[in-house]
């Protein structure tokens, strides 16, 4: 039996969680419940000399780790025994009891009980024992079905020296039949118990063998893994060979797509190159188609204007050396003043005459649509041009309208005022007709083109200028480098001329000038880069007027100028096949990017 | 009657100088103004509404630098009301361009379109059109 007990020990210690956890449990609250019954058992016992003892101590046969001392000690930690502190001790021998006041035996400890009793005789230490046979012991108890049952010997209680109550007689089993047949009935359970064991123990057999089945194919898995980790070894060498690849393909794909684009980009640029190209020869074979009607037209105009202005010259040069007549000879001058402005206003007259005239013959043949046509494109031009040609006329004869009144007057304080503004008048109008003939020249010449120097043209206009800039204390910064164009000599010189006259005419008064002129190569193209420092143009303000005919860009009237200087910049820049842009601040000055052909066009 | 304000609009410094000396001879307005440019006759605008007065006449040239007479004219109508009520404006040029002509059309504000030069016949005329009795 007792085998049974350590057999089942053993197992719940090896059979794992399934079976361990309700034993051990179950273990525990028996152990509980004989500390219990025991504690109990002290209350029907008495002990005589007991008040000399400053504990009572309990004595259990076993080993001091069994979980019954364990439980034993915990119990007497808080719980007196005949009111004093309970001791706890084991015992391994039946030599080794003495000391003590109860004695606890379980039958499995293999104690015999026979060779125990004898020592207690008048020891006045009561034996408690479990499971042993009827009356071989003082209280003996059994555990049957989580109920105690006891029997009582009161002669082996009365041997000791100790005494026992009544009460606790009449609870115990008396007879020893009624004992033994509880205690087969333990027995038959115990062994059931065994039997189960048995079958527990072979199935703990069948699963150490399925344990080492288990083992086996985890190292074989084990072994499978390890192989795995090397064929993933190689696999991810081999990806990363693939993505680097795939990344060299991608990055070849996106080169191949910037080249693409880079192809339809300038499939683009030559696409509208082309159709710019063509515009652009459409609109020269136009402007080609209406400058030769034109051309016509002001060779006629032409021959009328260099009369006329051979004419005003004399005359002018006449009105002059009378003036100074006039200044010194007194009331006279008025008299040869108005003859000269009169001769001047005849002129004008007859050349109003001949215009009229000659528009006239051209309704004449207005059958002729073409020349209609043509007549109205001058038009626009004529009108521009009559307007800047009348207005100092009128002028001129408002003034002697003026000179008549005051003639007779005594009072001739506006005389002097009245010569200023007939001087400003004829002045105007040599202006206006050199411009005009200066206009009239770079519409109909076809000046021969040529491979020239920038600076070569520079240094041969700039000796016209010197002593006006020396005057007006100007500098003049040069830089020629790669300066070779392929354009007209005289063309050019007349930009060169009307860009230095406008930065002398339009310097500032608060600084004195400096112009810096500078050439380069820049995309097989001669640049110029004209800069000064002088008033400028607000280019929000004129942006779309700036190289138009007779735009002025100041209100000071001191400037003389009739707006045509830019325009004929531009002209001639165009005409030699350049482009021509400007850049200015007001009162920051301007800058000028010119750029002209290098070379010759291939024909 | 006499009238407060005049102003020319006219680049042309003889010009100016000849229709003062003609205008101030007939003695019909107390002052007669000059504005060389658009601008400039924006800005008199503006400083005669300063200090209360408004004109009764502008003579207008058109080809002038910085602000032409269309131009002024597209900013001058966009001036209050009350400023423009009881001025007559009008075109003085020698421009022979009949789209000029044209846009003048175009301008409601535009009393009246008359040649260069100006006599005093023709000065009349006008005085008694607009502020005749």
């Amino acid at each position: 039996m007792s085998k049974c007990f350590i057999l089942i020990l053993f197992l719940s210690c090896f059979s794992g969680l399934l079976f361990g956890q309700g034993l051990e449990a179950n273990k525990t609250i028996r152990n509980k419940q004989r500390v219990n019954y025991i504690y109990n058992v002290t209350e029907y016992i008495t002990w005589s000399n007991i008040g000399d003892n400053s504990s009572f101590t309990v004595g259990v046969y076993g080993e001091d780790k069994d979980a019954m001392i364990k439980e034993f000690r915990k119990v007497a930690l808080r719980k007196r025994i005949k009111n004093l502190p309970v001791q706890v001790v084991n015992i391994t021998s039946v030599e080794g009891i003495k000391d003590i006041d109860i004695l606890y035996i379980h039958k499995k400890s293999g104690v015999n009980l026979d060779a125990v009793l004898p020592k207690l005789a008048l020891s006045e230490i009561l034996l408690v024992s479990e499971n042993y046979p009827f009356q071989a012991s003082m209280i003996n108890f059994m555990d049957f079905e989580n109920e105690l049952h006891f029997e009582v010997n009161e002669k082996q209680i009365n041997d000791a020296g100790l005494l026992v109550s009544p009460q606790l007689l009449t609870f115990s089993i008396q007879q020893q039949k009624d004992w033994e047949e509880i205690f087969t009935q333990l027995e038959e359970e115990q062994n059931k118990i065994e039997v189960q064991t048995n079958k527990l123990e072979s199935l703990n057999k069948e699963i150490d063998l399925q344990k080492a089945r288990l083992d086996a194919q985890r190292d074989q898995i084990r072994a499978q893994q390890r192989s795995l980790i090397s064929q993933e070894g190689d696999i991810s060498e081999k990806q990363e060979e693939l993505s680097r690849k795939l990344s060299e393909i991608a990055q070849q794909k996106r080169e191949l797509s910037n080249l693409q684009e880079l192809i339809n980009r300038q499939n683009d640029e030559a696409f509208r190159l082309t159709n710019t190209l063509e515009q652009q020869e459409d609109s020269i074979q136009i402007r080609k188609r209406e400058l030769l009607q034109q051309r016509h037209k002001m060779s006629e105009q032409e021959e009328s204007i260099l009369n006329q202005s051979e004419a005003i010259n004399e005359q002018d040069a006449e009105i002059n050396s009378q003036l100074e007549k006039m200044r010194s000879q007194g009331l006279l001058i008025y008299l040869f003043a108005g003859i000269i402005i009169l001769i001047l206003a005849l002129i004008f007259f007859a050349w109003r005459e001949y215009r009229r005239k000659k528009r006239s013959e051209e309704e004449v043949r207005t059958q002729n649509k073409k020349l209609i046509a043509l007549n109205e494109s001058l038009d626009s031009f004529v009108y521009r041009v009559s307007h800047d040609l009348k207005a100092p006329v009128i002028n001129v004869k408002n003034m002697i309208t003026m000179l008549k009144e005051h003639t007779n007057e005594e009072e001739a304080s506006l005389v002097p005022k009245i010569i200023e503004n007939l001087e400003l008048s004829s002045n105007r109008l040599d202006l206006t007709i050199t411009d005009l003939l200066e206009l009239s020249r770079i519409e109909k010449v076809d000046e021969i083109r040529d491979e020239i120097q920038i600076e070569e043209v520079f240094h041969s206009i700039l000796p016209e200028y010197q002593v006006e800039l020396n005057k007006i204390g100007a500098k003049v910064e040069l830089s020629f480098k790669d300066n070779g164009t392929y354009s007209s000599f005289s063309e050019m010189a007349s930009v060169l001329q009307n860009l230095l006259t406008n930065s002398i005419k339009y310097r500032r008064k608060d600084t004195l000038l400096v112009v810096e002129i500078s050439t380069y190569d820049k995309n097989g193209q001669t640049n110029i880069d004209y800069r000064d420092n002088g008033q400028g143009i607000d280019l929000k303000q004129f942006e779309g007027k700036l190289f138009s005919m007779f735009q002025r860009f100041t209100s000071d009237q001191s400037i003389s100028g009739t707006g045509v200087g830019m325009y004929i910049i531009k002209r001639l820049i165009d005409k030699n096949n350049g482009t021509v842009k400007l850049e200015s601040q007001l009162n920051k000055g301007l800058r000028y990017l010119i750029t002209l052909p290098t070379k010759r066009p291939k024909s | 009657m006499k009238l407060r304000h005049l102003l020319l609009v006219d680049d042309d410094p003889t010009i100016n100088f000849f229709n003062r000396y003609l205008i101030g001879k007939m003695n019909i307005f107390d002052q007669i103004h000059v504005a060389e440019n658009g601008q400039l006759a924006l800005d008199k605008i503006e400083e005669l509404q300063k200090i209360g007065e408004t004109l009764d006449m502008i003579l207008l040239d058109i080809n002038m630098p910085i602000m032409n007479g269309f131009e002024f004219l597209d900013h001058y109508e966009k001036l209050s009301d009350k400023i423009k009520s009881s001025v007559v404006v009008c075109m003085l040029t020698t421009s022979l361009a009949k789209e000029d002509l044209e846009m003048s059309k175009e301008y409601d504000l535009l009393s009246d379109y008359i040649d260069k030069p100006l006599y005093e016949a023709k000065m009349r005329e006008l005085i008694n059109k607009y502020f005749g009795k």
